[in-house]
C-alpha cells in the first residue's frame, strides 16, 4: 500500500484520504504554538501535525482565542502624540516593509524531499537535516525503506516524530500518517517501519540519541543526528 | 450574561471590515486608539525596547491596514486577529522562527473554513463568553497563561522562571484550557 506517496517519493500533502490522526500532540505544546513560543524545529512539526488534524487545529484556535482575549485587557501603554498620524503618512506613502512571502509548508517539504543532498546508507535509509534554524531541537526528515528496523537507542531530550507516509512501529502503537509521536528524555526503544511501504516522516531531536548495542555504537558516526 | 460596561458600536469586528472594504480612515483611527497601546503594551512586555516598540507597534498597525481586506470576523474576533498580526511579527523580528523557510499561515494549512463547534456564535460573543470565564480561573492557572501571553514565554521556560515543577505547569495549563473549553462549550 502506497497511499500518501506520489511517484517521486514526495508525501501528498496533507492526504486527503487520510484518517483523521489518533495521536496528537500534549496540549501545553500547542498552547506555545499559540502563543508563538516554539522553536523553528519545533514549529515544523507541529504545523505539518496540524496539516492533518482538525481536531488541533482547533485546539490552537481557541488558545489563540484566550490570547486575543488577554491581550484585549493589557493595561494600555502611552503612544508618541503623533503616531496616528505617522502611520496615516505610511499608508498614504505606500510604504512597503513586508518581507517577500514565504512557501506553503507543502512547498517547503516537497523542495527538502526533491534536494539531492541527503545522507545514504546501505540499507535504503536516507535522512535530511532540515536546514537553516536555530532554537532548541533539530529537526531531520527520515526516509525509510519497508521493514526497516532502526538501532536500539536511548534519548537525550525528548523526541517528536510526525508521519508523512508509511506506518512507523514503536513499541505497541503503529504511527500512520499524519500522527504525532513523542518520546520522553531517557526512554529507550527501538522502531520499525512497516511492511506496507517507505516511511517518510518529520523527526525533532534535542540532541544525538545514545546508541545502546555495540552494533548501533559502531554505526553511530554515520547516523549521528 | 451581563452586558460589557464598554461596547463600541459600530464594533472593532465592523470597524476592520470598513476598514478593507472601503479604506475608511475614521475606522482605522478608532482602531488604532484602541488597539495601538495594547500592540505596544505587548511588544515591550515580551521584550522591545521602549523605541523599538513604537516603531514596531507602528508596523503591526500597517499590516492591520494591509491585511483588513482578508478578515473574516468569523474566524477570529477583533482582539484576536490584531493579536496574531502583532505576534507574529514579533516573531519574525526577533528570534525563533527568523530561519523558518515555510509560513506557518499559509491556508494550504487549513484545508477548510472551520468555527469552534457552537456555529451560532459570533466571534466577538464568544470572546466576551472567554473574557468572563478567563476571570473564574483560579489565579494559580490564570497567572501561568498570561506568562504564556502577555511575555511570550514557553511551559517549560516557566516552570524554570516561576521554580514549578515542569508537570505541575503542564497540568494547570491543561486544566485552564479544559475549563475555557466547557464554557464555550467545545468538548474535543
Amino acid at each position: 500500500m502506497t497511499r500518501g506517496l506520489v511517484p517521486h517519493g514526495m508525501p501528498r500533502f496533507p492526504d486527503p484520504g487520510a484518517r483523521p490522526p489518533a495521536y496528537h500532540p500534549a496540549e501545553e505544546f500547542l498552547l506555545d504554538y499559540a502563543a508563538g513560543t516554539t522553536s523553528a524545529a519545533e514549529t515544523l512539526l507541529l504545523a505539518t501535525h496540524l496539516a492533518y488534524c482538525k481536531s488541533c487545529r482547533q485546539a490552537v484556535k481557541a488558545a489563540r482565542a484566550v490570547g486575543g482575549t488577554l491581550f484585549d485587557t493589557l493595561a494600555p501603554s502611552r503612544l508618541p502624540p503623533n503616531m496616528l498620524n505617522r502611520t496615516l503618512a505610511a499608508i498614504d506613502a505606500g510604504v512597503q516593509d513586508e518581507p517577500p512571502p514565504r512557501p506553503p509548508l507543502s512547498a517547503f517539504l516537497a523542495q527538502n524531499m526533491a534536494h539531492p543532498d541527503w545522507k545514504r546508507l546501505p540499507n535504503g535509509f536516507r535522512m535530511r537535516r532540515i536546514p537553516g534554524q536555530e532554537g532548541s531541537g533539530r529537526a531531520w526528515l527520515f526516509d525509510a525503506p519497508p521493514g526497516l528496523r532502526l538501532l536500539p537507542h536511548r534519548h537525550v531530550g525528548d523526541e517528536w516524530t510526525v508521519i508523512l507516509s508509511g506506518v512507523f512501529h514503536d513499541g505497541d502503537r503503529a504511527y500512520q500518517v499524519g500522527d504525532f509521536g513523542h518520546r520522553e528524555d531517557g526512554e529507550e526503544h527501538q522502531p520499525f517501519i512497516g511492511a506496507e511501504g517507505r516511511c517518510v516522516s518529520l523527526i525533532m531531536v534535542r540532541e544525538s540519541p545514545r546508541y545502546t548495542t555495540t552494533v548501533g555504537r559502531l554505526a553511530a558516526p554515520f547516523v549521528r543526528l | 450574561m451581563p452586558e460589557p460596561l464598554f461596547r463600541p458600536s459600530p464594533s472593532f469586528e465592523e470597524l476592520i471590515v470598513a476598514v478593507g472594504a472601503r479604506q475608511d480612515r475614521s475606522a482605522f483611527a478608532a482602531l488604532f486608539a484602541h488597539f495601538a497601546p495594547r500592540v505596544k503594551a505587548y511588544l515591550v512586555r515580551t521584550g522591545s525596547d521602549v523605541s523599538g516598540a513604537d516603531e514596531l507597534t507602528q508596523e503591526v498597525m500597517l499590516l492591520v491596514w494591509r491585511k483588513a481586506e482578508r478578515y473574516d470576523p468569523a474566524q477570529a474576533n477583533a482582539a484576536t486577529w490584531i493579536f496574531t498580526i502583532a505576534r507574529n511579527k514579533r516573531i519574525d523580528k526577533f528570534r525563533r522562527e527568523r530561519h523558518l523557510d515555510f509560513d506557518p499561515e499559509d491556508p494550504s494549512l487549513v484545508p477548510e473554513p472551520e468555527q469552534l463547534p457552537d456555529h451560532g456564535i459570533e466571534a466577538a460573543q464568544e470572546a466576551r463568553k472567554l473574557g468572563e470565564a478567563i476571570t473564574t480561573l483560579p489565579e494559580e492557572q490564570a497567572s501561568l497563561l498570561k506568562l504564556a501571553f502577555y511575555e511570550g514565554k514557553s511551559h517549560s521556560v516557566i516552570a524554570a522562571e516561576v521554580g514549578l515543577p515542569l508537570g505541575t505547569v503542564k497540568s494547570r495549563l491543561r486544566l485552564a484550557l479544559a475549563r475555557l473549553r466547557t464554557y464555550l462549550g467545545d468538548e474535543r
